[in-house]
């Protein structure tokens, strides 16, 4: 395949590349922005697993570049990796699931909360459904433990969700914070992938909800899950498409014309895990052969 | 019956072994193979047991946040079962003396014990640190005693208790080992030593200190292509080994000091999820992704006896051809044209005698003991004495009178042995002739048309007619005629570069005129001899992983395929490479032959840096015994499966997906309810994922009634196939654009190389098949035949705009379901091709009615005739709406739809599969991995029934005679019709 399969496939990805931006996730958070008006008023924002830095783009164009008063908008980018500086983005190299990296995050903010925290993290999948699964409820659980922290009352939080079988109790964990939950699907999100995103609305803890670490073994979310997994409470989740239909459809692919310019993306991915094995692939075929190091 | 993953393994006892597949647990013991009833939620992950004495063991699963326990009595499950679930994931579980423990996915430790048939925890503890695990390794016995083992995703390897004095857990080591999720962690306490396996393509073996406070990093090895999920340390013959396998279908074999012993590749299994160790037999098993297990005898992978040695002490004297005869005896010829033989019972390398050669020795060829060598035009025949052990000179023929070409340039360039006496050779100008070298009579002669390289590679015998491959890569097809020797017969059909340019090695006739050939592409194709046509016609083509196949040969019946990559020798079988060798490359004289019938031991002898190499070692497949109570012999697709299709009346199951493969299998019902998978065939003609099947038979006299099948896919391929007489399997058309674009023709379409064909429907009558694009295109194919082919042409065209995901035909209407969720209505007038001026003429394929109904993609729909003109269409899709309208086709023209129903909530994920029982009752299934049985009434819609399955990514469903319903995604389901 040419250096133009992706992008004769993949219109989002191609548009990302021309417009600039680091990842084609970066018109998710904008389509979603055009439906439920969540960066509206936002001068306090959270990206939490930001890198490749997608979102905090977004943040930043949106909220950093048109501000007369540059100052009061603070958006805090956080990640395990580093990635490249962007105008009007305070990075921190920190882990969600820790509660330092809390502290860390309203440190910036000083007395302040935050009006928004979005999520378009990830895990490393293991190719089983099931665990990838759970493994992403727990990213948005460690998520929204984050935002329990550090998210303004009427706050909004964005998360990216893998929709299985399981959902429905990460709906109803939601619901415990949030006055409105919606499952938003991007028209740049292909029809084919279980990705969508939930738009949680207006942050309303429980009454004297003091902001703690979930733990589902020590935390009895059995009582949640009865109180709230019920066939009424999954069914008023509400569907929404995010994205003008009538715009680009990333399911479809677009030819690209005889002048098209082939574009290197923006942001080149961080060191994989394999790096190491990659360097070494030239001196030998890990197809048949192996080779250790001897560390004794 | 299902093809999902299989995540756990064990072995209960050294010839019992018990594993989960998906959401069942199995047993199976010699050759018989039993599955618990009781079924857990999720898939089974992990399992332990504990010997309870007289035969029986207490056997205990995790599964996601469900444990099941069971009891095995004399290898039988007895009882039940029972299941509890738990708020969090379970990582590890372990049988102990004293209860059951465990390790949660936030790395909490727990004690359970079993009060009133439920599990309760008893104590629990947690980690200091709470990090989501991967993966945990309990060790000990004993609730006080144990020490546990986390990897988490960040590549951090955390070992931990319990203090005794506070109760609360003590962080022993924690620390970043890996650059990547750590997938495995295992600790063996006779070698004191602990292996991990990453995503960063590495196992490492640590050594800890007595109080697991320190870890000195052993060695850190590589030999993954892809993500490492397993790694166990064992005791061969008191040798430590570490044994890895992974994502790559690679099970790799090191020794204690990090050398790679032995790499063996199962890539038709799948990913390798687990494996387990039984040290009486010194058998390891595996269990994976497409749950198929497989067993490797380690006294058998690890024999390989290798020699090297020089034949000839002469200065410059190197061996420079060898060949093997039936009986062992290893021929070498050194670059002096003297002869050499060893027997493999032996190592003295025999000089043969006989008469001078002056010449080059060009060809060699065995039939049973008896050797051939050509040189220049004469034939010297050799045979071997089993009185005197040794192989003699017979007799010399002489040919030069035969081949009526220039004496002094030409020569004989290649022999191929018929039988004792007849042999087939061909001279550097492509005159060939089949002579008997003891009558001297001259059978046949053949003419090889003109090229660079006019001689043959390989030559087969169908009754009356020849097939004979070239050098340069033709295959040609020549009708025998015995009685005329006036002339060289010419052939009456060449098929060109069959398997690219560097020649067709093996050809190879099979039942009912059926031929298979090989070539240093890589792939098996299948011809079939029409004789009604006296043409060869293409059947089918399989990749195989070999990339130079050079030979296909026969070992107690078995078929191994013999062949190169990259600088090693490769014997393959089944998309399983069984053996490989480092020889330096396919650019040598090397031959293989069976020593030993009993074990299938071979011997592989090769040319490598002017010495005769050979290696000794054991051709077992990694088969394990097939129970005699489930003969299904099919490897289900290592990836998602996107597209199935029932064919009811002859119980043929069609299935395509992302690892390109069109698979052909039958199915039947079995007397206990189970179903039995039988493999008809597998096609590999799809270059690129298959997103759509349609079927149909012709019933037509003519035509006949063979079922006919068109795939489509990625890459702007169609591809259609015919089962003939429901055994064979032959391909008719591969349409696909660089095809076009090789012969020219490229202004016929419109669409780009990277267009995805996703659905189709063709229809019978007119002969038109209807393709749905990814580039936004409805498009009409004329499928076309005459007398020896069948062709599609781009026929008729009409933009949408957005990618279109189903299509079907009611009446003389097109239906269109695309990502917006609408349903469009189609109009196609066919007008006669000289009528239409404009190619894309939009006129005659036009939307004249459009249905909203969901809010993004369709993903599935179904629609219900209520009688001639009233239909009911029903939907459903990414936004897990079901919406149904009932519609009426006015005249051809017209199309007038009711009132539009619909409901959400009955699946909470994608909607993949919906189905009309009757008018008001609908089956559906989702990505929830739920099937639901809906009624309809007054408008609304309520659950009636439903049934959980196991197949995850849930692509859709398939019926069977109304007995069965075949769910299809990452894997396979049979569920009984409800």
């Amino acid at each position: 395949m040419g250096k133009t399969s992706k992008d004769k496939r993949d219109i989002f990805y191609r548009q990302a590349k021309e417009q600039g931006w680091r990842a084609r996730s970066a018109f998710k958070l904008i389509q979603i922005d055009e439906v439920f008006d969540i960066l509206n008023g936002v001068t306090r924002a959270v990206d939490l697993c930001a890198a490749p830095g997608s979102w905090s783009q977004v943040l930043s164009k949106k909220l950093w570049e048109p501000s007369e008063n540059k100052d009061e908008v603070k958006i805090i980018a956080v990640d395990l990796q580093p990635m490249s500086p962007l105008n009007g983005v305070i990075q921190l190299q920190g882990d969600i699931t820790k509660l330092e990296t809390a502290e860390a995050i309203i440190s910036h903010f000083g007395d302040k909360k935050a009006h928004l925290v979005c999520s378009d993290g990830a895990p490393d999948v293991t190719g089983l459904h099931d665990i990838d699964e759970y493994i992403q409820s727990q990213l948005i659980l460690a998520a929204l433990n984050i935002a329990t922290h550090v998210l303004m009352k009427s706050g909004t939080f964005v998360a990216k969700i893998f929709r299985g079988k399981d959902i429905s109790l990460l709906f109803s964990q939601l619901s415990i914070f949030f006055e409105k939950v919606s499952i938003a699907k991007p028209t740049s999100s292909r029809n084919s992938s279980i990705e969508a995103f939930v738009v949680c609305q207006n942050y309303q803890p429980p009454d004297n909800y003091v902001p703690q670490k979930i733990n589902p073994m020590i935390d009895d979310l059995e009582v949640i899950r009865e109180i709230t997994d019920s066939e009424v409470n999954r069914n008023i989740i509400p569907f929404v498409v995010c994205g003008d239909l009538r715009s680009y459809d990333s399911d479809m692919s677009y030819p690209i014309d005889e002048n098209y310019e082939h574009k290197e993306i923006v942001q080149k991915p961080t060191a994989p895990p394999y790096k190491e094995v990659l360097e070494r692939l030239s001196q030998i075929s890990l197809k048949h052969e192996g080779f250790s190091i001897n560390k004794q | 019956m299902s093809y999902v993953d299989s995540i756990c393994i064990k072995f209960l006892s050294p010839s019992v072994i018990i594993y989960g597949r998906g959401n069942s647990l199995f047993i199976q013991r010699e050759k018989l193979k039993e599955s618990l009833q009781l079924k857990t939620y999720d898939k089974i992950h992990k399992i332990s047991f504990i010997d309870c004495g007289n035969n029986a063991h207490e056997i205990v699963c995790s599964a996601g946040r469900d444990i099941l326990l069971t009891k095995v009595v004399d290898n039988k499950f007895q009882g039940t079962g029972s299941i509890t679930r738990f708020n969090d994931w379970i990582s590890s579980i372990k049988y102990l003396k004293d209860g059951i423990a465990i390790i949660t996915r936030h790395n909490i430790a727990a004690l359970l014990e079993l009060e009133d048939n439920k599990l309760i925890i008893k104590k629990k503890f947690k980690c200091d640190d709470n990090s989501t695990l991967y993966c945990s390794f309990i060790h000990g016995n004993a609730w006080k005693d144990l020490i546990f083992f986390s990897g988490t995703a960040l590549g951090e390897l955390i070992i931990w208790k319990k203090d005794e004095l506070s109760k609360e857990s003590t962080t022993l080591y924690q620390k970043s080992t890996h650059n990547g999720v750590i997938f495995s962690v295992s600790y063996d306490e006779d070698y004191h030593g602990i292996v991990t396996a990453s995503d960063d393509r590495s196992i490492k073996v640590y050594r800890p200190n007595e109080s697991f406070s320190e870890l000195k990093e052993l060695s850190q090895l590589f030999g993954h292509t892809s993500r490492v999920f397993v790694c166990k340390i064992i005791k061969y013959n008191e040798e430590v080994k570490f044994i890895s396998a992974g994502e790559d279908s690679n099970i790799c074999f090191w020794t204690e000091n990090g050398t790679l012993q032995s790499k063996k590749n199962i890539s038709a299994s799948g990913g390798i999820w687990d494996l387990d160790y039984d040290l009486k037999n010194n058998r390891i098993v595996t269990s994976s992704s497409t749950g198929k297990l497989n067993q490797f005898l380690l006294d058998k992978i690890f024999h390989e006896v290798y020699s090297q040695e020089v034949i000839s002490t002469r200065e410059h004297v190197e061996p420079s051809k060898l060949i093997y005869l039936e009986n062992g005896t290893l021929c070498a010829i050194d670059s002096r044209t003297q002869i050499y033989t060893k027997m493999s019972t032996n190592n003295q390398w025999i000089k043969v005698e006989h008469p001078y050669i002056s010449q080059k020795i060009v060809a060699m060829d065995v039939f049973k003991n008896r050797l051939f060598l050509a040189v220049k035009s004469s034939i010297l025949i050799f045979d071997y004495s089993q009185i005197y052990e040794k192989l003699n000179f017979t007799f010399e023929l002489n040919v030069d009178e035969k081949f009526p070409l220039p004496q002094e340039s030409n020569y004989i360039r290649a022999i191929h042995v018929l039988n004792r006496n007849e042999i087939f050779l061909s001279d550097v100008y492509g005159s060939c002739m089949v002579v008997n070298v003891e009558s001297k009579v001259v059978k046949n002669l053949f003419k090889i048309p003109k090229s660079i390289e006019p001689w043959t590679t390989s030559v087969e015998k169908i009754d009356d007619y020849w097939i004979i491959a070239d050098r340069v890569g033709s295959l040609y097809l020549y009708r025998n005629d015995e009685n005329d020797l006036s002339t060289f017969q010419m052939p009456i059909q060449k098929l060109s570069k069959l398997h690219g340019l560097t020649g067709v090695t093996t050809i190879r006739s099979m039942d009912n005129d059926f031929i298979k050939t090989t070539g240093n592409d890589g792939t098996i194709k299948t011809l079939h001899l029409n004789r009604k046509t006296s043409q060869l016609e293409f059947c089918q083509l399989e990749r195989t992983h070999v990339h130079f196949i050079e030979k296909i040969r026969e070992y107690n019946d078995e078929s191994y395929i013999h062949g190169f990559n990259d600088n090693f020798f490769v014997m393959y079988k089944d998309r399983e490479i069984i053996y490989e060798h480092k020889c330096g490359g396919r650019h040598r004289h090397w031959d293989v032959t069976l020593i030993n019938k009993d074990d299938c031991k071979v011997q592989f002898a090769y040319i490598y840096k002017k010495q005769v190499h050979c290696v000794e070692f054991y051709l077992n497949n990694f088969k394990i015994d097939t129970p005699i109570n489930d003969k299904s012999n099919i490897i289900w697709h290592t990836k998602p499966c996107n597209v199935l299709k029932v064919i009811d009346d002859s119980g043929i199951l069609i299935s395509g997906g992302e690892d390109t493969i069109l698979k052909f299998t039958k199915i039947e019902m079995m007397e206990d309810g189970n179903v039995l998978y039988t493999k008809i065939a597998d096609i590999n003609s799809h270059i690129s994922s298959i997103k759509a099947i349609v079927t149909w038979r012709e019933n037509d006299e003519e035509k006949g009634d063979d079922l006919n099948i068109i795939s489509l896919g990625s890459r702007a391929q169609i591809v259609m196939t015919k089962v003939i007489k429901m055994k064979y399997v032959k391909e008719e058309i591969n349409f696909m654009l660089t095809n076009s674009l090789l012969c020219g023709n490229s202004k016929e379409t419109t669409f780009d190389t990277e267009t995805r064909f996703t659905c189709a429907f063709f229809d019978v009558k007119r002969r038109h098949l209807f393709v749905g694009c990814s580039d936004g295109y409805l498009r009409v194919f004329k499928l076309q035949h005459n007398e020896f082919s069948s062709s599609l042409k781009p026929f008729i065209e009409s933009f949408y705009g957005k990618c279109i995901l189903h299509i079907t035909m009611i009446k003389s209407f097109i239906l269109t379901m695309a990502t917006d969720g609408i349903v469009c209505f189609w109009y196609f007038n066919e007008m006669q091709e000289e009528e239409i001026e404009h190619r894309h003429n939009l006129n005659e394929l036009k939307i004249i009615h459009k249905l909203q109904h969901n809010q993004n993609g369709i993903n599935c729909f179904d629609v219900f005739t209520i009688n001639d003109d009233h239909y009911k269409i029903a939907t459903s899709g990414d936004d897990t709406g079901l919406y149904v309208t009932e519609f009426e086709t006015v005249d051809n023209s017209l199309i007038k739809c009711y009132k539009t129903i619909y409901s959400y909530g009955i699946h909470i994920a994608q909607v993949t599969g919906i189905k009309f029982i009757t008018s008001d009752k609908l089956l559906t299934v989702s990505v929830d991995q739920t099937l639901c049985k809906v009624e309809i009434k007054s408008d609304k819609f309520t659950i009636i029934d439903k049934k959980f399955t196991c197949i995850s990514d849930v692509k859709g469903f398939s019926f069977f005679n109304e007995n069965l319903i075949f769910v299809h995604g990452a894997g396979l389901e049979a569920i009984k019709y409800f």
